[in-house]
């Protein structure tokens, strides 16, 4: 019973001050890929990827080795300098599908050698919102040639990535700042109510000291002198 | 036993609050209708008195949600308003009015406070039926910078430049006078009497010391010395 | 402890800094700015004398200058979305209703001034369309049933127990009308209500006690041809009503419980005019003659004979006039006319003048855009002598010529202005700013006055509806007028209002003519954008596409100069209906037959779309980064394929939820998402070189919050040579920070400037009718661990924004109804234009880092003269003196 309640209380914890999304869910992927160019593209099965989490993002991906004929075609799709299109059917929890298709360059995918990122974006409450294929390079290409050894097979990485929570206007410091000044001016003000003497008496000593010594020789001078 | 259960229902509850927010009022979307009602003054003016500022004033609920007009007498009211939270303006295009904070509880009771974005808890209440006061004439425009005499006489180079300049006009006249000089001649005396007495009087103190009192009696001397020191005779040290 | 005071003092000496620099001086008013103001197409008109008191379609009442049409007071009523003005009423005070379905608002206000007398609320549960009409001092309220009654409230307005509470009592009575249904048409006629359903007429005198329907057959009222029979309100004072059918109206009167149907055939325009209790039927005819379009006639009310009959010289840019009111005295007859394009315009009989017309179109626009004006024929000219670049003498003879004829200019005045002064001034500062209003009118303000130079009336055109329900049309700019003698060249694209198909429109901005006319499309306008190539003309083609996927491009011969270019073509579509955003690419598209093809999409159901927002196309980013404390760069991450989407869910816990996502236009990443609980909008957004700036309501706090998003790449640039959306290496960081806006915010802007080198400021029109302008430097995210002071120009991080009323750029002109903000870069680098549009217009200029680049005006020319003649006085004196005293020194 105990461990029972103690249990709940973190589970409340963790989803009040745990992370972003509402509800998480398990979200299956079914990746197609066309590697025909052409405006009328023909998607093919190219894996499957199993996020268990949303919230954890830790993915479980699954595809084939290429075949000859599939590496062929993706080199001709790179020399052509075509377009290399992905259709991406997410199922979630509560059974509903809703394909996404995402665009690049071929001719990026194969000097990348394969190695693409898929980048599943998720809303607030959980839902995915986006696929996007991307491919980390600093510059684009215009056709490119690679050897068919090299396009061997995908190594793709899953990136889930979250809505972050929206920033709120920091106003607990700027209270702070303000009742410290209060007390500053609090403080600031009892110094001041010491006598004048007391705060310019550095200003003061010295003159005296001149005034005394200038007095004390004036008068031998002034009565010798005249 | 018991203890687990008040624990639980402990969290229960402070799943709910925060549902609800730090808000006072837990708002409904009741049907009833109410009238938030004020009355405005003004600042006494010419020009408050003489035009109608009464038609050029509107009060805003919400920032235009709700609208009410200004009747002759200074007083409005806003027609139906539901009960919540309320920011009611008084927008004149010449004068500033500062805004209120009105809530309604589904009661109907009314509560007025000044608004406060950075600490919405803090509550400083207002008397409601609203009493808005005109916290003076709205300044739109920025004062050009005049050019006063006092720019140029105060700037420190003209000072630098000017001052001198006087000295040395000045001055030579002043010489030329008899008494000013043998006052002038006396001072200079003085002055440099005293200033040569301070800086021997510290070269003695620090020889002085590392000597000892052996030089008690030279000092002595010293001091007779500078009794005749005003004729113009170095003091030689022996 | 010190270190805190120390801040404190610091930020509130840079905010006096900062807001001194943001004001406007006294002298500077109406310099460089101006307003008109509007009240909206007239919807109820009544004539007092010297003045018009009119009750619009925005909920504005207004009181006009029978002189001259201007405004002499003017309230506006609540939000013409909601609430509607539906009776106006004037005798010795001004009585209005106004209000929806079931709340209504009764106010009464004073005829002079426009300060309101009193204000009742009433509230009904039948949330069917209902009437009200002033009888005998008593308003009634009628609101007719279907298939059971009608209910007749009626309201003394002067009773005592009315005038101490603010809910308004009446007494109720309801009349049997079983025959009621949607196609009964019920209007009031003095004390009786008429109704016509079917083919039979029903009426009923409400003065009289326990009266109940009569009803009448039509067909034997009027003739038994087809067609429904419309009723028309007819004011006068005895009750009568029009019956309207085939377009040909007839007039019937009451008399107790019969109908009495005069024989003539009158216009469904005509109303009664009494000139001291002789009753006269005006109406509008049309005429054959070309120049006089419009006839007016008077008619007797009981013969139906023509007393009067004029032929009016009605201009051509006006749409087809109806009388809304009209007044006589004595021989002077004073016709108000509201005409289908929303002007309005006072005739005066029997002279047949048209003594003002109102362009009410104004108050709502939907579109604009600034042009700047062709430089003048002299300095084209100069411009000319490199045409024979190889003959010198020829060169150097234009040259002279050029010279010659310049100071002819100069000193005899300027003769050759053959453009009538719409010429580029030296800063360009004087523009055309174009615009395109709800009523399918296009209007061209001149910037400096404020007049209008040309308009074109588009008949049928409406504007497309976007995102939000907000209504847009496009503007493209195909050719500016720097290019001599070329004309400049716009097209509008809008929705056909029968059809739904596209409308597009190519004309000159800035004399007003379009050779081609109203081209009417067959298909319907989901995006259209403007391609960065121009042609050998200079024209820039545009791309249009349709609802079904197809492509097209205008010229149509322009296709041979993008063929090459197609495959870094790119399109968006944001489907407000499903919440979905599509992005297509080109490439696929051959010089015969144009594809679109789909290359991304971003699904996000069950959440509304409420705002995208892309970049202003002819931005430019000056910076390429922000150089941090220790003198490293930060980069800045200036996408300008990127796309700032604001959503709204509604959530059972936390009510609305606000998201916010950034996305690639090209591939469709979204490359940063944001939201925010609880929160509620209206939301803005303003979208600029690597930042975006967004307002919604905190329903938790109950504060408007302002939000801003900075992206950079970091410390290493990654491809300093061209931006591409298919290279990204790695993801931009974010730095954001919030904070709140003290006022409720109507829509948001930034400035624009030529080079971007300007600081930029946040233009906000807040509902109070202000608008404020905000430095970007105030709402820059500052980084976290970094000192922030003015070594480093950052302002220290404060949660509310300063709302100073120096900071308003419309100073005491505060504006109604705003609706939108367009920002335009002036040729000066100092300098943006800024307009301000809704129920009234404003335009003024601002300089946000003051005027860098000119002389200030109140240079003190005079003061510099002044000291440089005393110099060289006081040097030529003092040279004789030295000389003179020199010589006496010689002598001596």
């Amino acid at each position: 019973m105990k461990q029972l309640l103690i249990f709940c209380l973190l589970v409340w914890l963790f989803i009040n001050y745990g992370n972003c999304i509402e509800h998480d869910s398990s979200v299956v992927i079914n990746l197609k890929h066309a590697l025909s160019g052409g405006p009328n593209p023909v998607f093919k099965d190219r894996g499957t990827i199993t996020i268990p989490s949303l919230r954890l993002s830790q993915a479980v991906v699954h595809q084939k080795r290429l075949t000859d004929v599939e590496r062929i075609q993706i080199q001709k799709l790179a020399n052509d300098n075509d377009l290399y299109r992905i259709n991406a059917t997410v199922i979630a929890n509560d059974e509903i599908e809703r394909s996404f298709i995402s665009t690049i360059k071929a001719c990026m995918l194969a000097e990348a050698e394969l190695d693409d990122r898929l980048s599943v974006s998720v809303d607030y409450m959980g839902r995915v919102i986006g696929v996007s294929l991307v491919i980390a390079s600093k510059a684009t290409c215009e056709g490119s040639n690679v050897s068919i050894d090299k396009l061997g097979e995908f190594t793709t990485n899953v990136y889930v990535r979250h809505t972050e929570t929206g920033i709120i206007p920091d106003t607990a410091t700027y209270i702070d700042k303000l009742q410290k000044e209060k007390e500053a001016k609090e403080r600031d003000d009892h110094k001041d109510n010491r006598s004048f003497l007391a705060k310019y008496w550095i200003y003061i000593v010295p003159v005296v000291i001149v005034m005394v010594i200038s007095s004390a020789t004036n008068p031998e001078a002034q009565g010798g002198g005249q | 036993m018991f203890k687990y259960l008040v624990l639980s229902f402990v969290v229960v509850i402070s799943l709910i609050y925060e549902i609800y927010g730090e808000t006072g009022i837990v708002e409904d979307n009741g049907s009833s209708k109410y009238i938030i009602e004020g009355r405005i003054f003004p600042l006494s003016d010419y020009q408050t008195s003489n035009t109608n500022w009464q038609s050029a004033t509107r009060v805003h609920v919400n920032g235009g949600q709700h609208i009410g007009f200004v009747k002759r007498d200074g007083s409005f009211i806003v027609n139906n308003v539901q009960s919540g939270s309320y920011v009611v303006e008084v927008l004149h295009p010449d004068y500033t009015f500062e805004p209120v904070r009105v809530e309604i509880n589904s009661k109907g009771k009314f509560r007025a406070r000044k608004v406060n974005h950075i600490q919405t808890s803090l509550v400083t209440q207002v008397p409601y039926p609203l009493k808005i006061k005109a916290l003076g004439k709205t300044r739109y425009f920025q004062v050009r910078e005049q050019w006063h005499i006092t720019d140029v006489l105060f700037n420190p180079m003209i000072m630098m430049m000017v001052c001198p300049l006087l000295l040395i006009m000045v001055l030579p006249k002043l010489m030329n006078d008899p008494e000013t000089k043998k006052d002038l001649e006396q001072i200079q005396e003085m002055t440099k009497f005293e200033m040569t007495e301070v800086s021997d009087m510290v070269s003695n103190y620090l020889a002085g010391n590392s000597v000892g009192s052996k030089e008690g009696a030279p000092k002595e001397r010293d001091s007779n010395k500078k009794g005749q020191k005003f004729r113009k005779r170095p003091v030689v040290k022996d | 402890m010190a270190n805190f005071r120390s801040i404190y003092k610091i930020q509130i000496f840079l905010t006096i800094l900062v807001h001194v620099t943001l004001a406007l001086y006294e002298d500077q008013v109406g310099k460089f700015d101006w307003k008109l103001s509007f009240v909206g197409k007239v919807k109820f008109v009544s004539l007092e004398a010297k003045r018009i008191i009119v009750a619009t379609e925005e909920n504005v009442l207004a009181s006009l200058n029978l002189k001259n049409g201007d405004i002499h007071w003017r309230q506006v009523l609540e939000d013409p979305k909601d609430y509607k003005l539906e009776l106006l009423h004037v005798n010795k005070e001004i009585v209005t209703v106004s209000g929806k379905e079931n709340t209504w608002f009764v106010r009464t206000w004073d005829l002079n001034t426009g300060t309101i007398l009193t204000e009742w609320f009433i509230n009904t549960e039948r949330t069917v369309p209902s009437l009200f009409t002033i009888v005998n001092e008593k308003l009634l309220h009628i609101v007719p049933i279907r298939g059971l009654q009608v209910e007749i409230t009626s309201y003394t307005l002067a009773n005592a127990e009315n005038t101490n509470g603010s809910i308004l009592k009446g007494i109720s009575r309801k009349i049997p009308a079983a025959w009621l249904n949607k196609d009964s048409d019920c209007v009031p006629a003095k004390s009786y209500i008429v109704c016509a359903v079917s083919s039979k007429l029903y009426y009923v005198d409400l003065l009289k006690e326990n009266s109940m329907f009569v009803s009448q057959s039509l067909a034997d009222l009027v003739d038994n041809s087809a067609g429904k029979v419309l009723l028309i309100e007819y004011k006068q004072d005895v009750p009568s009503v029009l019956l309207l059918k085939n377009n040909i109206a007839k007039l019937g009167t009451f008399n107790g419980e019969n109908i009495q149907i005069k024989p003539f055939n009158l216009m469904p325009n005509a109303i009664s005019i009494s000139n001291n209790g002789k009753d006269l039927i005006y109406q509008l005819e049309a005429n054959d003659n070309k120049n006089k379009l419009i006839k007016v006639k008077a008619k007797d009310p009981q013969t139906g004979l023509d007393s009067f009959s004029l032929d009016l010289e009605y201009p051509l840019g006006l749409g087809a006039p109806i009388i809304l009111g009209g007044q006589s005295k004595g021989s002077v007859t004073d016709l108000l006319l509201s005409t289908t394009d929303d002007a309005l315009l006072l005739v005066r009989l029997p002279e047949g003048k048209i003594l003002w017309t109102r362009e009410e179109a104004l108050s709502s626009v939907v579109a604009s855009e600034f042009f700047e004006l062709p430089i003048s024929e002299l300095d084209a000219s100069i411009e000319h002598e490199f045409d024979s670049a190889n003959d010198i003498l020829e060169m150097f003879s234009h040259r002279i010529s050029t010279q010659i004829k310049q100071f002819y200019n100069l000193v005899f005045g300027n003769n050759l202005l053959q453009n009538s002064g719409l010429v580029r001034d030296e800063f360009g500062l004087h523009k055309i700013i174009v615009v395109a209003t709800r009523a399918g009118k296009l209007f061209a303000l001149d910037t400096l006055t404020g007049s209008i130079v040309w308009s074109y009336r588009l008949p049928n055109v409406q504007s497309f509806i976007g995102i939000d329900n907000e209504e847009k049309m496009l503007l493209l700019v195909q050719r500016t007028a720097q290019y001599a003698p070329l004309p400049a060249h716009c097209v509008l694209l809008a929705q056909d209002t029968i059809t739904g198909n596209g409308i597009l429109f190519e004309f000159d901005p800035i004399t007003g003519y379009s050779k081609a006319g109203i081209q009417r499309l067959n298909y319907k306008i989901v995006q259209a954008t403007l391609l960065p190539y121009q042609d050998k003309n200079f024209l820039k083609p545009m791309l249009v596409l349709s609802q079904d996927e197809q492509a097209h491009v205008y010229p149509t011969q322009a296709v041979s100069l993008i063929k090459d270019h197609f495959s870094t073509m790119f399109l968006y579509v944001a489907d407000t209906e499903n919440s979905r955003l599509s992005g297509y690419t080109l490439k696929y598209s051959t010089e015969d037959s144009l594809q679109v093809t789909p290359s991304w999409n971003v699904d996000l159901a069950p959440s509304k779309l409420i705002a995208v927002s892309a970049k202003p196309a002819n931005e430019h980013v000056h910076s390429q980064g922000k150089v941090l404390y220790d003198r490293s760069v930060f980069y800045k991450y200036v996408n300008p394929n990127l796309l700032a989407v604001a959503t709204m869910t509604s959530d059972p816990i936390y009510n609305s939820v606000l998201s916010v996502y950034l996305i690639d236009g090209v591939t469709g990443l979204i490359i940063y998402g944001t939201s925010h609980k609880k929160a509620r909008g209206p939301i803005h957004l303003v979208h600029s070189e690597n930042w975006l700036v967004y307002t919604f309501f905190n329903e938790r706090f109950r504060r408007n919050e302002v939000v801003a998003l900075e992206l950079y790449e970091g410390h290493w640039q990654n491809n300093n040579i061209a931006f591409s959306s298919f290279a990204l290496s790695q993801l931009p960081q974010v730095q954001s920070q919030a904070y709140i806006l003290p006022s409720i915010p109507q829509t948001m802007a930034v400035t624009l400037t030529e080079r971007g080198i300007t600081n930029k400021f946040l233009i906000i029109a807040l509902t109070t009718g202000a608008i404020i302008e905000i430095p970007w430097m105030f709402l820059q995210p500052r980084f976290t661990n970094m000192p922030c002071g003015p070594e480093e120009s950052c302002i220290p991080y404060m949660p509310e924004i300063p709302l100073h009323s120096e900071a308003t750029i419309n100073y005491n002109q505060t504006l109604s109804g705003i609706h939108g903000i367009e920002v335009a870069p002036a040729r000066l680098e100092s300098t943006s234009h800024v307009l301000i549009h809704g129920l009234d217009i404003f335009y003024t200029r601002v300089a946000p880092s003051k005027t860098f680049d000119v002389l200030k005006e109140d240079f003190d020319h005079v003061l510099i003269v002044l000291v440089l003649t005393g110099l060289i006085v006081a040097t030529l004196a003092t040279k004789k003196l030295a000389a003179r005293k020199a010589l006496k020194q010689a002598w001596k």
